[in-house]
C-alpha cells in the first residue's frame, strides 16, 4: 500500500485565492470561447443543403476540457460553455428549449466520455498503448456518442419533426468522427504542445513542418481544383484522390511523430477533406449531401482508427524499449550501488553514500535525495548524506527544512506527498499537474527500520503515474542492506573496542585460547604480569599455549606439568574449571600466582585463562592471621588474668597439702618410733600434690603460649575437660556447678589445639560470668557434646543465667559487651576461630531463660569415617 | 597470713577433737596427719553439709574449715556454727584470702583465719587456742 498525500494548488495555500479565481475565470472564458469556436466551425462544416454537420466540435471540446480538469470543477467548466451554446444556436433560429436540451445532450456525452475514460483507463490522457487507445475508442469515440445521440435525435425529432433515426445516424457519425480526431489532438496540444515546440527534437520539428506543409498544399490544391484547367493533380484531387495524397503524410506522422503528431495530422486532414467537401471537392462528390457527409465521416473514421492504433503501437514499443532501457539502467545502478558497498569498511561508507545518492538522483531524474539513519540511543533521524541536482539546492534545503514531518510516521511503507499545480499539462490523470513530489521510503533490513531515503522530484512519484516509486524501493533496499551492514560492523567494532577496553582494564591477566590451544587474545595486564615468567613471557597470539608449559617443565617449573594437564582437561571438556596456585621466583622475591582456566562458552570451544598475582593478597591474609592470633593471645592472657584467683586456689591446694604433709612427716620421723609406713604414704601424697601443681602450671603455660597455627587432629572432649579443670576453682568461687554431658568416645577434629581450647574457655568464662550476676542457689553450667549428622560434632555451653539481653547474633560482634570491664572479644574471637575451622557458631536462649552457645565443627576424616 | 585474737599458747585439753572440713582430699589428709601427729583426735569431712549432718561431738572441739568448697561454702558453715550456743570454735583456712575476707570471718565469730599454705605451728597454735577457748566456755555438746 502506498500512502499519498495530495495538496493541490486549486484548494490549498500553494496559490493565492485571487490567482485561483483569475485562473478559474480564464478557464471559463477559454472554455466558452473554444466551445463557441467549435460550434461555429461545426455550423460551417456542413455540406450545402444538408442539416447535419460533418463534424460537431463542441462535444469533443467539452470532453477534452473535462479530461484535462479535476472533476470538482466540471460543473463550472460545463456551465462556462452554456452562454456560447445558447448564443450561437438561438442565433441560428433554433427554439430555446431545443437549444437547452441539446446543450444537455452535449454535456451528457462529454460527461460519459470523460467519466468513463477516467474510470477505465490507467492513464486517460495518454494514447501511447493499444489498451489505452482501444478504451478511448470504446468509451469516447463510440460509447458516449452512441448513447447521447439517442437523446439528441429524440429532442430534434420532437421539436423539428425530423425522422429520429436519420438524426440519430447523422449525430452519431458526426460526434464519433469529431471525438476521434479532436479529443486526442486537443489533449496532446494542451498537455505537451508548448513543451514539444520549445523543447522537442529538431528533427521532429522539421518533419512536422514538412507534413504540415504538404497538407496545406493538398488543401490549397483541392480548393483550387474547382477552377477549370488546373491540371492533372488538381483534377485528381477534385475527383476524390485527396486522401491518397494525404495518406503517406498521415502514416509518416503516425510513425515518426507518435499519437500526438498523428492526432493533429488527422484533425488537419479531416478539416481539409471536410472543407473540400463543403466546397464540393474531394472524394465522394456526386452523391447526395447526406450520403457524401456519411461517406466522408465513415471514410475518416476508418482511416483514423488504424492510424491511431499504429501510432499507439509504435509509441508503446518505444515505451517498452525505454522501460527496458530504464530497467537496465536501474539494474546497472543497483549493481553499482551494491558493488560500491561490498567489501567497503563501514567507516568509509559515509563517503560512498554521498556518491551513491548522486548516481541515484541522476539516474532517476530526481531533484534532491537525502539519506537519513536512526541514531542510537534515542533513534533520532540524522542525515547521513544528501545530494541535489545542479541548481536544485532549494529542493534539498526544502527537503531538509521539512524537519521530516512526514518521516516520524514511517513504519514499513513509503509515504508520498504530492503538490499539484496548474491543470492541463504534464501527465496527470486527474487533470492536475504535479508540481513536486516528496517521498520517504523506510530503509528496512531484517525487519528493522534503519533509516529513511527521502527524495524530491518535479514529476509524480505516485505509483499510479510512474514506476519511480518501485525503482526507489529497490534502491532503498540496497541502501538498507548497506546501512544494516554498516550498523552491524559498527556494532561489531564497538563491541570489539569494548571487549578490548574491558580486557585492558582488568587487573588480572587474560589469555584466550582456541580448542587446539592456540592463543587468540592476550590482554595488557598479562604482559605486565609475565615479564619474568618463562611460560607466559613467550605467550604470543598464534603460539601454542600448552606447548609452552612443556618447555617450562623441562626448565624446572614443577607446576607447569600440572597446569598443562588441567588446562588440557578444560579444553577437552573433561573439566569445567581448573585452578592452580604456584610460587614464581622473581628478582623482587617470590610471587604467589594463581592460574584459572574456564571453558570458552562458544560452539567452537576454547578456554579463557586468567592469571592473577596473589602475593599482596596472601601477604595481607598472613598479616590478618597474625593480627588475629595476636588478638587471640591477648584475649587469652586477659581471660587468665580474670582467672587469677582460681589459678591461685588451684596452686595453693597442692602446695598446702605438700607443706602440711612434709611437716607432718617431720613430726612422725621425729618420734622415737618413726612410723615409716605413714611417712611413705605422706611422700606419695606429696608427689601427687606436686604433680597437681605442675599440671596447673603446664596447663596455664600451654594456654598462654602463642599458637603456631599448625593444624592437627585434636580430641575435643579432652580439651573440654582441661578447660573445665582450669576454671573449676573459679566455678567454686562463684558457687557454680559445671556439669559435663559428653558423648561416649572421642570427638576428633582437625584444628589448632590452643585455639579450640580458647573457644571452650571463652564460652565457659562467659557463662560463669553471666551466672556471677545471679543470686539463685542452683547455678549451673552444662557443657554438652552431640553428634551433628555423621561428620560433625556440636558443643553447647548452657547456663541458667539471665540470658542475652541483646539480639543473639550481636553477641558475636567484636567489642560488644554487656559486662562492666569486659572487652567484648570473647565470643567474637570464638566465632572467628570456629569459622577458621570450617565450623559455625550460634547463640540461642535456653528453655529456662539462660544462654546457650553452640559451635559445630567438622569431624576429622578419621572420625567421620 | 593468719589472724587470731590474742591469747596465751597452752596445751590443748585432753580428748579434744579437731574436725577438718576441706573438699580437697590431699589437703584434708595432710592436715589430718599433722594434727594427729600432735596428738589431736581428728575427724575429716569432704564438705560442710556432710559435717553438719553427720558429726556428733561433745567436749572440747574445734573445726578447721576450708572457705572455698562446692555446695556450702566455709562462710555458710561458719555462720551456722556461730549461731549455736555455745559456739564451736572455727579456724578458717583459704587459698586466696584477703583482709576483708578475714575481717568478715572474725566478725562472724571465727577463732582464727589462716591463708594457705601456712606453717604447721600456725595451725597448731590456732587449734590449741580454739580448743582452750572451747574448754573455757565449758565445751560443746551438739551435733552437726
Amino acid at each position: 500500500m502506498t500512502s499519498s498525500v495530495y495538496a493541490d494548488s486549486w484548494r490549498t495555500g500553494t496559490a493565492p485565492s485571487m490567482a485561483r479565481a483569475l485562473r478559474l475565470v480564464c478557464l471559463g472564458v477559454t472554455v466558452g470561447a473554444a466551445y463557441y469556436a467549435g460550434a461555429a466551425l461545426g455550423l460551417v462544416l456542413k455540406l450545402p443543403e444538408a442539416t447535419p454537420s460533418v463534424m460537431w466540435p463542441p462535444n469533443a471540446i467539452l470532453t477534452s476540457v473535462l479530461l484535462l480538469t479535476p472533476a470538482r470543477i466540471w460543473p463550472f467548466a460545463l456551465l462556462s460553455a452554456l452562454p456560447a451554446h445558447v448564443a450561437l444556436e438561438t442565433g441560428a433560429g433554433w427554439p430555446l428549449g431545443l437549444v437547452i436540451a441539446l446543450f444537455g445532450t452535449n454535456c451528457s456525452e462529454a460527461l460519459m466520455a470523460a467519466g468513463g475514460l477516467r474510470w477505465l483507463s490507467d492513464a486517460p490522457l495518454r494514447f501511447d498503448s493499444l489498451r489505452r487507445v482501444i478504451i478511448f475508442f470504446a468509451v469516447v469515440v463510440f460509447g458516449a456518442p452512441f448513447l447521447s445521440s439517442f437523446a439528441d435525435a429524440g429532442a430534434v425529432s420532437l421539436v423539428q419533426d425530423e425522422p429520429f433515426w436519420d438524426v440519430w445516424i447523422a449525430r452519431l457519425f458526426s460526434n464519433t468522427l469529431t471525438a476521434l480526431v479532436v479529443v486526442p489532438a486537443v489533449i496532446m496540444v494542451v498537455r505537451s504542445g508548448w513543451r514539444w515546440v520549445t523543447a522537442g527534437p529538431r528533427l521532429q520539428h522539421l518533419e512536422a513542418t514538412v507534413i504540415a506543409g504538404a497538407m496545406l498544399l493538398v488543401g490549397v490544391l483541392v480548393l483550387r481544383a474547382q477552377a477549370p484547367g488546373q491540371g492533372v493533380v488538381a483534377a485528381e484531387l477534385a475527383e476524390g484522390a485527396t486522401l491518397a495524397w494525404l495518406l503517406p503524410f498521415l502514416l509518416w506522422a503516425a510513425i515518426r511523430l507518435g499519437p500526438a503528431g498523428v492526432s493533429v495530422a488527422l484533425l488537419a486532414s479531416a478539416l481539409v477533406l471536410v472543407g473540400a467537401a463543403v466546397h464540393s471537392h474531394g472524394p465522394f462528390q456526386g452523391l447526395t449531401p447526406e450520403a457524401t457527409t456519411l461517406a466522408l465521416q465513415v471514410y475518416l473514421i476508418v482511416i483514423s482508427v488504424p492510424l491511431m492504433i499504429v501510432a499507439a503501437l509504435i509509441e508503446e514499443r518505444k515505451l517498452v524499449q525505454q522501460d527496458v532501457s530504464d530497467r537496465l539502467a536501474l539494474e546497472a545502478l543497483l549493481a553499482r550501488l551494491s558493488g560500491a558497498f561490498v567489501k567497503l569498511p563501514s567507516d568509509r561508507m559515509r563517503d560512498v553514500f554521498g556518491e551513491s545518492l548522486r548516481q541515484i538522483g541522476e539516474s532517476l531524474g530526481l531533484d534532491a535525495v537525502l539519506l537519513l539513519a536512526h541514531a542510537e540511543p534515542e533513534r533520532r533521524l540524522v542525515a547521513v548524506a544528501a545530494w541535489n541536482a545542479p541548481g536544485a539546492d532549494a529542493a534539498r534545503r526544502a527537503l531538509e527544512g521539512r524537519e521530516f514531518t512526514f518521516l516520524p510516521d514511517l513504519r514499513q511503507e513509503p509515504v508520498v506527498v504530492e503538490e499539484t499545480g496548474d491543470p492541463g499539462s504534464d501527465d496527470g490523470g486527474g487533470g492536475e499537474r504535479t508540481a513536486r513530489s516528496d517521498v520517504g521510503i523506510p530503509l528496512i533490513a531484517e525487519g528493522r527500520v534503519l533509516g529513511v531515503l527521502a527524495c524530491r522530484s518535479s514529476r509524480s512519484i505516485s505509483p499510479r503515474e510512474s514506476g519511480l516509486l518501485e525503482e526507489l524501493r529497490l534502491v532503498a533496499r540496497v541502501l538498507a542492506n548497506a546501512l544494516a551492514r554498516k550498523s552491524t560492523e559498527d556494532s561489531l567494532r564497538a563491541s570489539e573496542a569494548m571487549k578490548s577496553a574491558i580486557l585492558s582494564s582488568l587487573t588480572y591477566g587474560v589469555v584466550v585460547i582456541d580448542r587446539s590451544g592456540s592463543v587468540m587474545t592476550i590482554n595488557r595486564r598479562w604482559r605486565q604480569l609475565v615479564r619474568e615468567d618463562a611460560v607466559a613471557a613467550r605467550t604470543q597470539v598464534g603460539a601454542h599455549y600448552l606447548e609452552l608449559f612443556g618447555s617450562a617443565f623441562r626448565a624446572g617449573a614443577v607446576w607447569a606439568s600440572k597446569a598443562a594437564e588441567g588446562i588440557a582437561a578444560v579444553l577437552a571438556g573433561a573439566s569445567r574449571e581448573f585452578r592452580l596456585e604456584y610460587v614464581r621466583p622473581t628478582s623482587g622475591g617470590d610471587r604467589a600466582i594463581a592460574i584459572r582456566a574456564l571453558p570458552l562458552n562458544r560452539p567452537e570451544g576454547g578456554a579463557v585463562i586468567t592469571q592473577v598475582d596473589l602475593t599482596d593478597q596472601r601477604r595481607a591474609e598472613l598479616e590478618a592471621q597474625r593480627a588475629r592470633a595476636e588478638l587471640a593471645h591477648v584475649s587469652r592472657v586477659a581471660t587468665l588474668g580474670a582467672l587469677t584467683a582460681s589459678i591461685a586456689h588451684q596452686l595453693n591446694q597442692p602446695l598446702t597439702g605438700i607443706l602440711a604433709n612434709a611437716q607432718a612427716a617431720r613430726r612422725f620421723l621425729s618420734s622415737p618410733v618413726p612410723d615409716l609406713d605413714e611417712a611413705r604414704l605422706i611422700l606419695d601424697d606429696i608427689m601427687e600434690d606436686n604433680r597437681r601443681a605442675s599440671e596447673v602450671i603446664v596447663r596455664m603455660r600451654e594456654f598462654l603460649r602463642k599458637d603456631t597455627g599448625e593444624l592437627e587432629d585434636v580430641e575435643l572432649h579432652g580439651i573440654i575437660r582441661d578447660v573445665v579443670r582450669l576454671v573449676s576453682s573459679d566455678a567454686i568461687i562463684r558457687n557454680v556447678a559445671i556439669v559435663l554431658e559428653l558423648t561416649e568416645g572421642p570427638a576428633v577434629v582437625h584444628g589448632d589445639h590452643v585455639q579450640l581450647q580458647q573457644v571452650v574457655l571463652n564460652l565457659l568464662v562467659n557463662a560463669l560470668e553471666a551466672l556471677g550476676e545471679q543470686h539463685t542457689r542452683d547455678r549451673r553450667v552444662v557443657v554438652r557434646s552431640t553428634r551433628a549428622g555423621y561428620d560433625a560434632v556440636e558443643i553447647s555451653v548452657i547456663d541458667n543465667g539471665p540470658g542475652f539481653d541483646c539480639p543473639e547474633d550481636s553477641a558475636f560482634e567484636a567489642l560488644y559487651t554487656t559486662k562492666p570491664g569486659g572487652m567484648g572479644l570473647g565470643l567474637s574471637i570464638a566465632r572467628s576461630i570456629v569459622e577458621a575451622h570450617a565450623g559455625d557458631i550460634r547463640a540461642t536462649r535456653s528453655r529456662d531463660g539462660g544462654a546457650t552457645v553452640t559451635f559445630r565443627l567438622p569431624l576429622a576424616v578419621l572420625e567421620a569415617t | 597470713m593468719s589472724l587470731s585474737p590474742p591469747s596465751s599458747d597452752r596445751q590443748a585439753p585432753p580428748g579434744s577433737i579437731v574436725y577438718v572440713i576441706d573438699d580437697d582430699v590431699s589437703v584434708r589428709r595432710a592436715l589430718g596427719r599433722l594434727l594427729r601427729a600432735e596428738g589431736f583426735q581428728v575427724q575429716m569431712y569432704a564438705s560442710g553439709a556432710e559435717f553438719l549432718t553427720t558429726s556428733a561431738y561433745a567436749g572440747p572441739a574445734c573445726v578447721v574449715l576450708d572457705v572455698r568448697m562446692p555446695g556450702l561454702s566455709g562462710f555458710e558453715v561458719l555462720e551456722r556454727l556461730a549461731a549455736r550456743r555455745p559456739p564451736l570454735p572455727v579456724i578458717l583456712i583459704t587459698g586466696h584470702g584477703d583482709v576483708p575476707m578475714a575481717t568478715r570471718a572474725l566478725n562472724i565469730g571465727c577463732a582464727s583465719f589462716l591463708a594457705k599454705p601456712f606453717e604447721d605451728e600456725e595451725l597448731l597454735h590456732a587449734v590449741r587456742r580454739a580448743l582452750r577457748q572451747c574448754d573455757d566456755a565449758g565445751g560443746v555438746v551438739g551435733s552437726g
